[in-house]
């Protein structure tokens, strides 16, 4: 790690953040533009507009049209993405390494230059209805929905879909999308990651040419630029049942309210979660409910942590007869673990695959670009590859334990069902 | 690329038979280790589909040595990532973990190659697994359509029904005919063991023989060379069921991956949609046409539908190059169909122009440099290819796709997308949700 991991980082004038880290092994680059303009930031009866303006973003520019764009693009072979997510707006680049300095140009030109052409909204606008009602027909999203809506009080920036719902799409109007650009993209809330084949000379030159001269208010540095999230308490459990009756398998989601990334007992948490829902295919989950039952197709858990506090959520695909079992088998399994906490043997087997993972996550472009993205967005320090094994080498079975009794409350899972639920009172 | 996927290659042949590909690359303190088998769905018959995929979910529950627990437990505690998966034409397993750990991985393989438990409890527990998986399967539409439509398209051939199974031969299937496919296949003259990543390659071949120099050589016989029946006039499947959208897929009979034709297809493809490489993972439908496609063009840019994508597979014997796409709200499927149908006679009829050819051909070569950023797909790559090809023929694909013609992607166009040639499917919303 030590000798490949080598990141360089300068704030430009404008406040913009850019980092960079050499990969030889291909000659391919990806360069990765996060800016803190997210769906959190978004009103309520616009939902969508973060993730709207994002994709607009491609459909054209002051010197360019979406099929000039697509030209740039085509002729080279490369991809450029660009999309919403909760907390923040990416546009993401990949190319060969003789294709960098076009693309960043190109990318420095959708960013700050877009006019969101009124019919080319109107197609997007029409593709993400679509893709609304392809949702409603998807029982893993409709269980999600759910779940969302049942955990976060009306109001709170992740009780809504980032997509948005048909309805708010629908109202959504086009001067809108340029508001939100002018609000909310300035190069002192974004960050450029570069990663590959290319130099770090040449990089730090491409930014200053194309992003250099990108002005707008100071945010503060691209950390300082994202909205605080309010906490949710853990509340009673609820359920949800979604009935689809043409589908095949149901999806479930358990949870209650979780940390945010920086809770001190993050790693702890993360090492928990590892044995009973992620280790070795499922962990303790994967072993009672699927291996030993043989009750679902899959099952884990997870702590959404990041900036706000996600919750901990246990997924599983059951079949229509498995369902109460499997939901009784899960919340057993948290209780068992709130109750009794970790073994040293599983703890030590967590451990071990939490750090020696580490140089899988770094091989791809894409791995090493989102894990910088963390150490920047979280203050992590250049340091952390070789901390990390530190850190998660301290963490003792009490500690994980601990974790296991303050954040595991077996009571609190709220049930999210969709799918074929008459074929559950049949069986 | 600028270097070929072969550099540094070292293959040999134990005496049982086994084949070894090593290629040491030294970027990261990481190895991949992937054991192929040279058996398929397409090795299977009625009664026993999907007889390789459950064969592959048992190969995880342990062997002789190795109980199911620690299969996993050994490789996430090196810190590994580990899967296997079946397909057409080959079934494998692969580890990637910390370079230092090669011989567990290869441990693990030798054992899974000859001592697999398979007990009666875990068989049919994992019964229930495979059909859940179907069930998951299920939920989704167009891989609804897409079992429909590929069944319509094979009357003979074992590529007509999915890698999962039809459903009654999943039911009904029993442990010794598992046993039996699983004796006959995963045998040393059936196998390949790819090793990528941070080694010394007379030490990783070693290492290689040490774990299954032992294991006798078996024979896992001759197959029936079935060549499916020419096709003589458009095929349809119609699969009405409740839903919120709609959806079309069109296929052709496409050339295998040896066939001198399937490169001018690969870029016949990048020409109408856009370039893909040569990848089981970047193939597909995952990906919408680009902006300056064809496709996008007549489709998209008209808004009859939300995407498109195309696939074309490299198979070792002729399969399907298939059209995929989601319809916009109130459109009917066959305005979409008529578009389609029209992007595929222009390409057939006018050809394609040097300028489409070469973005094409761009747009492709710098896929396959994507596809070369991690040990595992290197690995992955060399192993695919041995099996269903030959390295020769992987090694030569980007030389072939910057030598391609004007006129061989038109006369192989020509070709392929002929009217009496095709399966059109269609999925149609029965109500709202």
């Amino acid at each position: 790690m030590k000798s490949s991991f080598t990141p360089r980082r300068v704030v430009l004038d404008n406040g913009l953040t850019l980092i960079h880290q050499h990969n030889p092994i291909s000659p391919a680059v990806i360069a990765s533009l996060s800016v803190a303009a997210g769906a959190v930031q978004e009103p309520a009866a616009q939902g969508g507009l973060a993730t709207l303006t994002a994709s607009g973003l491609r459909r054209g520019t002051t010197s360019r049209s979406k099929r000039d764009i697509g030209e740039v693009l085509d002729y080279r072979g490369a991809h450029l993405g660009s999309s919403a997510s909760r907390h923040s707006t990416s546009i993401v680049a990949k190319m060969r390494a003789v294709d960098t300095a076009d693309l960043i140009e190109l990318m420095a030109d959708c960013v700050r230059n877009p006019v969101f052409p009124a019919e080319e909204i109107e197609k997007l606008r029409g593709n993400r209805i679509t893709a609304l009602r392809e949702d409603d027909d998807d029982p893993d999203v409709m269980a999600a929905r759910g779940f969302r809506e049942m955990l976060y009080p009306a109001g709170h920036p992740y009780a809504a879909s980032v997509r948005g719902t048909i309805e708010t799409i629908e109202s959504i109007e086009l001067e809108q999308l340029g508001t939100f650009h002018a609000d909310h993209y300035a190069p002192s809330a974004a960050l450029l990651i570069v990663v590959g084949a290319a130099s770090w000379e040449d990089t730090l030159a491409l930014a200053q040419q194309h992003f250099g001269g990108w002005n707008g208010a100071d945010r503060g540095g691209y950390r300082a630029a994202h909205d605080e999230i309010p906490d949710v308490p853990i509340g009673p459990a609820v359920e949800r049942r979604l009935d689809m009756p043409d589908k095949a398998q149901i999806s479930l989601l358990m949870g209650h309210s979780g940390i945010r990334r920086t809770d001190p007992r993050f790693y702890a948490a993360a090492l928990m979660n590892l044995v009973l829902g992620r280790f070795a295919m499922g962990g303790r989950l994967g072993r009672v409910v699927r291996e030993e039952q043989g009750m679902a197709y899959y099952t884990y858990s997870d702590f959404g942590a990041g900036l706000g506090a996600g919750p901990f959520t246990v997924r599983a695909g059951v079949q229509p007869q498995h369902m109460a079992a499997a939901v009784s088998s899960i919340r057993e399994q948290v209780e068992i673990m709130r109750a009794s906490g970790v073994k040293q043997g599983e703890l030590d087997d967590a451990k071990s695959a939490a750090i020696g993972s580490l140089p899988r996550t770094l091989e791809s472009n894409e791995g090493m670009a989102g894990f910088l993205h963390q150490i920047e967005l979280f203050d992590l320090g250049w340091d952390y590859p070789d901390r990390y094994a530190e850190i998660m080498s301290a963490i003792d079975v009490e500690a994980a334990s601990a974790a296991a009794s303050e954040l595991l409350h077996p009571e609190a899972l709220s049930l999210s069902v969709a799918g074929p639920l008459q074929a559950v009172s049949e069986s | 690329m600028s270097e070929s996927i072969l550099t540094d290659l070292h293959s040999t042949r134990l005496d049982n038979g086994l084949r070894v590909l090593v290629r040491p690359i030294h970027t990261a303190p990481l190895v991949s280790v992937w054991c192929w088998y040279h058996v398929g769905s397409k090795n299977e018959g009625p009664g026993t589909t999907g007889i390789s995929h459950f064969v592959e979910h048992m190969n995880f529950k342990g062997t002789e040595g190795i109980s199911r627990e620690d299969l996993k437990v050994w490789i996430e505690r090196a810190g590994g990532t580990w899967n296997g998966y079946t397909w057409l034409d080959q079934t494998t397993y692969f580890e990637t973990l910390a370079a230092d750990s090669l011989d567990l991985a290869l441990r693990i393989e030798a054992e899974r190659m000859h001592a697999c438990l398979y007990e009666a409890d875990e068989f049919e527990s994992e019964r229930t697994v495979v059909l859940a998986e179907m069930h998951g399967n299920r939920n989704d539409p167009q891989h609804e359509l897409d079992v429909d439509l590929t069944a319509a398209a094979f009357r003979m051939h074992g590529y007509g029904w999915p890698t999962i199974g039809w459903q009654s031969d999943v039911e009904t299937m029993n442990r010794q005919a598992l046993l039996d496919h699983y004796r006959r296949y995963y045998v040393p003259s059936n196998a390949i063991v790819v090793v990528a990543g941070d080694v010394d390659t007379n030490a990783a071949v070693d290492a290689v023989a040490a774990r299954f120099g032992s294991i006798p050589a078996g024979d896992a016989g001759a197959r029936p060379a079935v060549v499916e029946p020419t096709q003589h006039g458009e095929r349809r499947v119609v699969l009405e069921r409740p839903g919120t959208t709609g959806y079309l897929e069109v296929a052709f009979g496409a050339p295998a991956f040896a066939d001198a034709d399937f490169v001018p297809l690969l870029l016949a493809d990048a020409v109408l949609s856009g370039g893909k490489g040569a990848n089981l993972w970047s193939g597909g439908f995952g990906r919408n046409a680009r902006t300056t496609s064809p496709l996008y063009t007549a489709l998209i840019e008209p808004e009859l539908v939300v995407s498109v994508g195309s696939a074309v597979l490299p198979t070792e014997d002729p399969y399907l190059y298939s059209f995929s796409a989601t319809l916009r709200d109130g459109v009917d499927h066959r305005r979409v169909e008529d578009a389609l149908f029209g992007c595929f006679d222009t390409l057939a009829e006018d050809g394609v122009d040097e300028h489409s050819l070469t973005k094409a051909k761009n747009q492709v070569l710098a896929s396959l440099a994507f596809e070369s950023e991690q040990i595992t797909q290197i690995a992955h790559q060399l192993g695919y290819y041995a099996t269903i090809a030959s390295l020769e023929d992987l090694d030569a694909l980007p030389g072939r796709v910057a030598a391609t013609t004007v006129d061989e992607v038109r006369r192989v166009a020509a070709a392929v997308l002929r009217h009496d040639k095709r399966m059109v499917g269609w999925v149609v919303p029965r109500g709202a949700a």
